[in-house]
């Protein structure tokens, strides 16, 4: 009967010592690939491509949800050790510069490597950090503003009517369209601080200033996103939303007439067949106040970068093979997942020029691409997602009454100051 | 070689608790005293440094743990009370069906939001709550409200969200422990009582309460463990928000370490706050709960 | 006979208790034949069809990922289950018959443990695992979740009515301590152990922030992961997520209603 015992006991010491050695029974020449959402199919597309030369390099793409890979990344990277962490990675421009800064030895500086001036600038300067670029630029995730044009043109407007208008212009338009067709314009989401970036970026401000400087009380870009937003919410033409499945759920159910968001919405758009061919994409409204308010802006792109590991080189010339320089993987990706490329000399490719027959015939990738090179560059900063989400949470006291503007600037400016 | 009775006893003790006391030493107690040891130190990402008792300073400072703390204890002290309030019901209700079978699959469907992960019902109840979701095509359909409301919206709405989907997940659990309790209650103290000419109500507060007192402070304990370690329905039904109404210390925790540049050592300070209150509550209760527990 | 008000309202109050239970599963059941915009949409009682069953049943069966997680969640649910029982029982064994004051004192130390926190532990776990090379593998999953105080407690509790005179005749006899354990404790206590054996079991199926912090891979996930994954994921195919729920909750719930007697039984000496 012990014999049994102490066997079992045996067994699971054994089981122990095999979970001690179970790990990294990975190749050790296998190229780790970490990414989310539409990136993954980016990830899987540039292997095949790269395999094609190379038949003997080894990939694993592994697909994670955002927040997942988020966690996982950051919990490796406390670990003190590039063990855990994947060989390449795609990640948020918001983020890259709270990494390179803490993170700094982990990454690798590809500037040797990649060419700036083939990438769209706003894209390059998100992935440089002290004068060195460490990231390729992936995702365009321009935010052009996509809206029904049955409801628009049912309440009497025109695609015309949508071009470059100002978001004022945009309230009057909203107004008329809920007065006929009794759906709400767009939809908003403060807490979340959505739009908010959106329209900050457009008015080429950020809560920093390009040197990465704090630049709250007194940024007029600031001050005027906030009034925009008031007045958005206190015309009654915007559906105040909880998050994106509540966003999804109201254009799904055809309550809203337009959305702010990035590029990277088309597809989710285009997954709900029944409302084919009733949208399309027009140029940000623009906040007006002054010359420096434009009508371009960005929203939760990202970008891959390079893990200092032992396979990095490998990594490097996966990269600057695929993602960072081939045209025809842009061209892939286009059609895929209307991904709209952020290398200079795909924005013309021959699928960006098919039309979208969702969208009605529009070329989504093209137009969206042109804006490109017209998109204010920013510097995101150490903090932005706390400063962010600490100034939506303040946007709400504002939209409710409770706060000034003034008074909602300086509270964030005493936060972000003490981070 | 002989061996004395007494070293054979220890022999055999340290065979048959050996194992389970290195595994729980290695996996929780250990992990205890590490958190500890991170909690001293300061600084964000790669560039940590021993900062002393600045982590725990910052607990008091932190407008975010006075919001997260204030949650955590409202769902201690008005959950937590209802939980075991319904548990008892439903459970001397269960109790007085007299069909075994019945009583049976009673609850066992009552313990199903217990067996099932929070991640699965979490995001079910998300969906539940828009707009467009289950709550409001109920409330539509029975004409009791004229336009959706988005719960999760509003600061209240939300944490009336979160307390709705606690209170169903949790009951069932309790239900069970109750229920089987109250089985085990003799039944003839309650034919003694009839005798006696005590009512319904009064055989209630005076016989079975009474008997299923150690099980309310079991279940107290791990209810209120359960308050102050809330994270899977915080984190997927309304992200703490709004505005931090629906942020517990747990969920702070996780943002801080994930959402924000982390800082790790902040949030092990969190961590030994929220082991610290768990472990003071728990031996209260077991104090006044009297020696019954164990 | 003459029913009562009484039994009628008790009945009533149950039976609503035991509907507002079900429901999510029931709506879960129906979103499994809805197609992933109409769940998004929140339409899911207007189209429900076979059609949007098969092609959700369709992807899911060809999502090579799902099939992988359940097998890991099967291997780490059973191997949890064998060892958490091996280990809490043979605990709740020394705890019980063969006491001591050390005993005494490592059974209160180990009380203490059932009241740390997760939230606390599961960063300082993960460097601590990363140190010694032990993540990515299911059996530091089964290792690292066992609930054992939790299910060491609940065998103590019964074990307290264990008939010490069966003990001391066996021992009298001249049985060792491990032959009694075989063949006394555990035949006895069998319906105790089948409740041990159920906890430990659908802790593990269900258990995710282990396995969040442990799996590096994803041929390594198990079902919680999965469907965090899917969940997450705004473009992901939510009909099939619907379905996967489905088929990850509906076992669990069926193995315990075969079981339920047991159950019933083992949490009886608390």
């Amino acid at each position: 009967m012990k014999k049994i015992l102490i066997f079992i006991l045996a067994l699971v010491l054994a089981g122990a010592t095999l979970g001690l050695t179970a790990c990294n029974n990975r190749d050790k020449d296998t190229i780790v690939i970490w990414a989310y959402d539409a990136s993954v199919t980016a990830a899987q597309e540039a292997v095949k491509l790269y395999k094609k030369n190379n038949p003997n390099a080894k990939f694993e793409v592994v697909e994670l949800a955002q927040d997942d890979l988020v966690q996982k990344f950051r919990i490796a990277l406390a670990s003190g050790s590039a063990v855990n962490l994947p060989d390449i990675i795609y990640e948020e421009d918001y983020n890259t510069i709270g990494y390179l800064k803490y993170y700094n030895s982990f990454f690798v500086d590809l500037t040797d490597y990649i060419d700036p001036s083939t990438f769209v600038p706003y894209k390059i300067n998100n992935v440089t950090y002290n004068g060195k670029i460490y990231g390729v630029p992936y995702d365009s995730s321009a935010a052009p503003l996509f809206y029904r044009l049955d409801y628009l043109e049912q309440a009497g407007f025109t695609e015309a009517d949508m071009e470059g208008i100002t978001w004022e212009e945009f309230v009057a338009i909203g107004l008329e369209v809920k007065r006929v067709t009794g759906k709400l314009m767009v939809t908003i989401c403060p807490e979340g601080n959505i739009e908010g970036r959106v329209m900050l970026q457009s008015a080429s401000r950020w809560y920093y200033d390009l040197d990465g400087n704090l630049d709250i009380v007194g940024n007029i870009g600031l001050e005027r996103m906030m009034e925009t937003m008031k007045l958005l919410n206190d015309s009654g033409i915007a559906y105040r939303a909880t998050g994106w499945d509540d966003i999804i759920s109201s254009f799904y159910n055809g309550n809203v007439a337009s959305i702010i968001g990035g590029t990277w919405w088309a597809p989710i758009i285009a997954e709900n067949p029944s409302q084919s061919g009733l949208w399309r994409i027009a140029k940000l409204p623009r906040m007006s106040g002054d010359d420096s308010f434009t009508h371009y802006s960005m929203i939760g792109g990202g970008a891959w970068y390079v893990m200092n590991k032992p396979n990095k080189d490998k990594s490097i010339s996966f990269l600057t093979q695929t993602i960072a320089t081939s045209l025809e993987l842009a061209n892939i990706m286009v059609e895929k997942k209307q991904v709209v490329p952020t290398l200079l000399n795909a924005i013309n490719c021959e699928n960006a020029q098919k039309g979208d027959p969702y969208f009605g015939g529009q070329r989504i990738c093209e137009i969206v691409g042109e804006w490109g090179v017209l998109t204010p560059l920013v510097n995101y900063g150490e903090f932005p997602y706390e400063i962010a989400y600490k100034h939506g949470e303040l946007m709400t006291s504002y939209l409710d009454g409770t706060k000034t503007v003034q008074q909602v600037l300086q509270e964030l400016q005493d936060y972000a100051e003490a981070l | 070689m002989k061996l004395t009775a007494k070293t054979k006893l220890n022999l055999n003790r340290t065979l048959f608790l050996g194992a389970s006391i290195i595994i729980t030493f290695l996996f929780i107690i250990l992990p205890l005293f590490y958190a500890v040891y991170m909690s001293f130190q300061g600084g964000r990402g790669a560039d940590t440094s021993y900062v002393g008792l600045e982590n725990f300073k910052r607990l008091f400072t932190d407008e975010y743990i006075r919001k997260a703390l204030i949650n955590n204890v409202l769902v201690a002290i008005v959950i937590v009370p209802i939980v075991l309030v319904l548990s008892v019901i439903l459970a001397n209700a269960i109790n007085k069906v007299k069909s075994p079978r019945l009583k049976g699959i009673f609850s066992c469907i009552l313990f199903f939001p217990s067996i099932t992960s929070p991640v699965a019902y979490a995001f079910f109840f998300r969906r539940a709550f828009l707009p467009d979701g289950i709550l409001n095509q109920i409330f539509g359909g029975l004409n009791l409200i004229d336009e959706p409301i988005n719960l999760l919206l509003t600061e209240t709405g939300a944490q009336i969200a979160i307390a709705f989907v606690c209170i169903w997940a949790w009951i069932g659990f309790h239900t069970l422990l109750f229920l089987s309790s109250m089985q085990n209650t003799d039944p003839l103290l309650y034919k003694a009582a009839r005798v006696d000419g005590t009512n319904v109500i009064q055989s209630f507060f005076r016989i079975t309460l009474p008997s299923i007192k150690h099980i309310i402070v079991f279940s107290s304990i791990l209810l209120l463990g359960s308050a102050f370690q809330l994270f899977a329905e915080v984190s997927i039904i309304s992200k703490g928000g709004p505005g931090g109404a629906t942020l517990t210390l747990a969920y702070y925790i996780y943002r801080i370490c994930f959402e924000y540049v982390p800082q790790f050592g902040y949030a092990a300070a969190i961590g030994i706050l929220i082991f610290v209150i768990s472990a003071v509550i728990s031996f209260v209760q077991l104090k006044a709960g009297g020696k019954n527990a164990h | 006979m003459h029913i009562k008000a009484s039994t009628v309202f008790n009945y009533i109050f149950i039976i609503c208790c035991c509907a507002l239970s079900l429901l999510p599963y029931i709506l879960m059941g129906l979103s499994a034949f809805n197609t992933s915009v109409n769940i998004k949409k929140g339409d899911i009682f207007s189209h429900p069809s076979f059609a949007s069953f098969a092609a959700n049943f369709k992807a899911l069966m060809d999502n090579v990922a799902f099939f992988s997680a359940i097998g890991n969640t099967l291997f780490v649910s059973i191997g949890a289950m064998f060892l958490g029982v091996l280990l809490s029982s043979m605990a709740a064994y020394a705890y019980t018959l063969l006491k001591n004051k050390v005993t005494n004192k490592i059974f209160y130390l180990s009380f203490f443990a059932i009241l740390i926190p997760s939230a606390t532990t599961i960063i300082p776990l993960f460097m601590l695992l990363q140190k010694v090379n032990m993540l990515n593998s299911l059996f530091t999953i089964i290792l690292v979740s066992l609930s054992i105080p939790f299910t060491t407690f609940i065998l103590v509790q019964n074990a307290k009515s264990f008939p010490i005179d069966l003990i001391k005749a066996a021992r009298a006899d001249g049985m060792s301590e491990v032959g009694i354990y075989f063949k006394v404790f555990i035949p006895t206590l069998k319906p105790v152990f089948i409740t041990a054996a159920i906890i430990s079991f659908i802790d593990m199926w269900n258990g995710f922030m282990m396995p969040l912090i442990i799996v590096q891979s994803l041929d390594l996930m198990t079902l919680p992961l999965f469907l965090n994954n899917l969940g997450a994921n705004q473009s992901a195919d939510y009909g099939m997520f619907m379905l996967a729920l489905v088929v990850s909750t509906i076992p669990i719930l069926l193995i315990f209603l075969f079981t339920q007697k047991f159950f019933m039984m083992g949490m009886k000496g608390i």
